[in-house]
């Protein structure tokens, strides 16, 4: 029981972190958020390690912390070596603030409800209609969908790497969840974990950013004839 | 079937590979080191490609297979197909390459330095359509095609102007949020076979053909859905298609032909190995893709009409006939797949051919704008002539290539009883020759818009015509003769369908 509790907090602070970094406005604040979040979903990882004894969870939980709470904010190219060089705050986004917390509250109800009432409907094995795998599955797809709002809602560069990153994660914990006991699992999270297109992105804005002093996807435009 | 396992799909991959890495670490200066590398390693993968395709030929109907890593690498008669298809066209455009790259040196629009990361990065983008073509692993696959997107992300802003720099961010985004659909597809499907197959088969796209009947329709549904969404996004289908246009008119010409000849055909290809799986157990999915593929047609085509940039239009031209591919392999018939399979070949033939065409007006005239250029026809008769043969071809004229193949197409919806789709796919080939033969006409023969254009036009050296002569000349012998492709593609249909049994 008390591991189910704990599980069930590390989705749900998985969930909450990830509210913090679409919301705040500093984008120093929304990294710190974004490597929380990192590192509460390898100690997911972690706990699946622990939970059905598959060493290779381990591994994965390694790569992540290198990947997502290590190299991602931290190496040259990355969220703090692009930020310092990008205005402090995020262009505003295209919703307000308030407008944005009903959205995420409809979103995140919509989907426990979901998975709660319809999971027949998508569950693709029987454990998946069981707790605690049901709410996790629920708080999952909350996050995969917070990322397509995310990247919806958000004018900001940086902000939108920050979406790519997070359905990369949603979809890592879905995964996660469906299959936990196989070795095949950790492979397929470790293989899928590609952070070069994040570097690339980065690079990008940077680029757009430095010449041409645009952080703003709406003033993406040029095209557009 | 006789399934070896063989060094093969490690060779076809290692060699763009190597060759990537060489070119980045030594090609410094232009010579041996840097254009000489690429175009040995583009050679040497093609003999290798052409020594497969001969072998599956040999090997008759859906009979050849070779595999390597524990099954997760499998070569058959559609693989070495595609290898022999991209390679020969990556050589072509690699040849055009070496001269029109150097004008953008000579003119000081680059360093001749960076172009060392322009080979490496195609090389690159080479090894990613390998490894996709070998790829009998569901996420060895999408690593690939999303693979194939980062190598081409950095070619599409070579230039480093601000518009290059948008497309290439565009193109990256929207892509990788495709992608990240797919991934949901597979991690759907691969959670939902589980129970039925052990270990990493779970992940072979040979196994999941054999149990795709028992797993719960929900699931098959949802998975088909998020691979289409995904798949479609990479070949640029309506409505996934808002990176293609900009993308490919922003690119460097030869990437252009590379993005349009190629990488969506990567999308194709990534399909026809997934999603065609599902059809003979939910036939429903065939009217949804056909439905999918006629809208791209129709408004593609449509929009076409409204471009004034010539590389503009034949992107839009190329999300048009790209439906016609999807359309086919959504059927999931052996005339649908063979017809996909056909038009596949045939437009990155003539595509390659008209991007190149393209290059070559922007290479005499440094403008793509339509209303800018005019009456080029004496002064560049052999572009002239490569267009034409593009833009007919391309609008499905007798005597060239994808006549046959978009009839195939029609005759494979009708064979279905899905009019409304032989209507709209026939409707579309109408308006493609339609904008094809105005767009060629004002560019070659209509006034000169503008005197400094006309004047400063030039014929293009041999050099870069070369390639283009070549696709232009095996447009019109698939056209003349299109018996020659008969066993080639009759082999490869064999092979997709072999997949669904789980062979």
């Amino acid at each position: 029981m008390m591991a189910f509790d704990l599980i069930k907090d590390l989705y749900l602070g998985v969930l909450l972190t990830l509210v913090v970094v679409i919301m705040a406005r500093n984008l120093k604040v929304c990294i710190g958020f974004y490597i929380g979040h990192a590192f509460l979903l390898s100690c997911i990882y972690l706990w699946y390690a622990h939970e059905t004894g598959n060493l290779m969870m381990l591994l994965w939980f390694a790569t992540t912390v290198a990947s997502q709470v290590l190299l991602i904010p931290f190496a040259p190219g990355g969220f703090f070596y692009t930020v310092k060089r990008y205005p402090p705050k995020e262009t505003a986004p295209i919703i307000p603030f308030g407008l944005s917390i009903f959205f995420i509250v409809v979103l995140a109800a919509g989907s426990w409800g979901f998975f709660h009432y319809a999971i027949d409907f998508v569950a693709p094995k029987v454990e998946a209609l069981q707790e605690p795998s049901r709410s996790n599955l629920a708080i999952a797809f909350t996050v995969f969908s917070l990322g397509v709002y995310t990247l919806l809602t958000r004018r900001d560069t940086i902000k939108t790497v920050m979406a790519l990153c997070i359905l990369g994660n949603a979809i890592d914990l879905t995964l996660v969840d469906l299959t936990p006991g196989m070795a095949e699992t950790a492979v397929l999270g470790i293989l899928t974990d590609v952070i070069i297109s994040v570097f690339i992105l980065l690079y990008i804005g940077r680029m757009l950013y430095v010449r041409f002093g645009v952080t703003d996807t709406m003033k993406l435009s040029e095209l557009r004839y | 079937m006789d399934v070896k396992t063989s060094l093969y799909p490690y060779v076809l991959f290692l060699l763009p590979a190597c060759g990537a890495i060489w070119v980045a670490l030594f090609g410094k200066e232009k010579g041996l080191l840097r254009e000489g590398v690429s175009f040995a390693a583009v050679v040497l993968t093609l003999v290798f490609s052409v020594h497969l395709v001969w072998r599956s030929l040999a090997a008759g109907r859906g009979a050849f297979m070779v595999t390597a890593f524990f099954r997760n690498m499998l070569i058959d008669s559609f693989s070495a197909m595609m290898a022999l298809l991209f390679n020969v066209m990556l050589l072509l455009i690699l040849l055009y390459s070496f001269r029109y790259m150097k004008s953008h040196v000579d003119s000081g629009q680059i360093r001749d330095g960076r172009l060392r990361w322009f080979y490496s990065l195609v090389m690159a983008f080479n090894a990613t359509m390998m490894l996709t073509v070998i790829s009998n692993n569901l996420i060895m696959l999408y690593i690939s095609v999303e693979a194939s997107t980062l190598s081409t992300a950095l070619l599409v802003c070579f230039f480093r102007d601000r518009r290059g720099l948008e497309a290439a961010y565009k193109y990256i985004v929207l892509i990788v949020v495709g992608i990240a659909f797919a991934l949901m597809g597979c991690v759907l499907l691969y959670a939902s076979v589980v129970p039925h197959i052990t270990g990493h088969n779970a992940l072979l796209l040979t196994e999941i053909g054999k149990v795709v009947a028992i797993i719960p329709k929900n699931i098959a549904v949802l998975s088909v859905a998020c691979l289409m969404i995904g798949f479609s996004t990479k070949g640029g289908l309506i409505p996934f298609h808002f990176w293609l246009p900009d993308a490919h008119a922003e690119a460097p010409a030869p990437v252009s032909a590379m993005l349009s000849g190629l990488i969506i055909k990567i999308g194709a290809y990534a399909f026809a190995r997934t999603v065609t799986i599902f059809t003979p157990t939910y036939p429903a999915v065939a009217v949804y893709v056909a439905a999918v593929a006629c809208l791209s047609m129709v408004i593609a085509a449509l929009l076409s009409f409204a471009q004034d940039d010539l590389k503009r239009l034949l992107a839009f031209s190329s999300i048009s006939q790209l439906g016609y591919v999807f359309g086919g392999f959504g059927l999931a018939t052996y005339l649908g797949i063979y017809g996909g399979l056909f038009h596949l070949l045939n437009h990155t033939i003539l595509k390659t051919l008209l991007f190149l065409c393209a290059g070559a007006l922007i290479y005499a005239t440094g403008t793509r704008s339509i209303r800018e250029l005019g009456g080029l026809s004496r002064k560049m008769p052999i572009t002239a002539l490569c267009f034409f043969v593009g833009a007919l071809g391309i609008g499905g004229m007798p005597l060239f290539n994808s006549f046959h193949s978009k009839f195939v197409l029609f005759a494979a919806f009708a064979e279905q009883k899905l009019w409304w789709a032989v209507a709209i796919s026939v409707g579309t080939g109408v308006l493609t020759v339609a904008v094809f033969v105005w767009a060629g006409y004002r560019i070659f023969w209509g006034e000169p818009a503008s005197d400094r254009v006309f004047h400063s036009a030039r014929e293009i050296p041999l050099a870069m015509a070369i390639p283009m002569l070549v696709l232009a000349a095996l447009a019109v012998f698939i056209g003349v003769y299109p018996q020659a492709l008969y066993p080639l593609l009759d082999n490869a249909t064999q092979c997709i369908m072999h997949t669904w049994k789980g062979v």
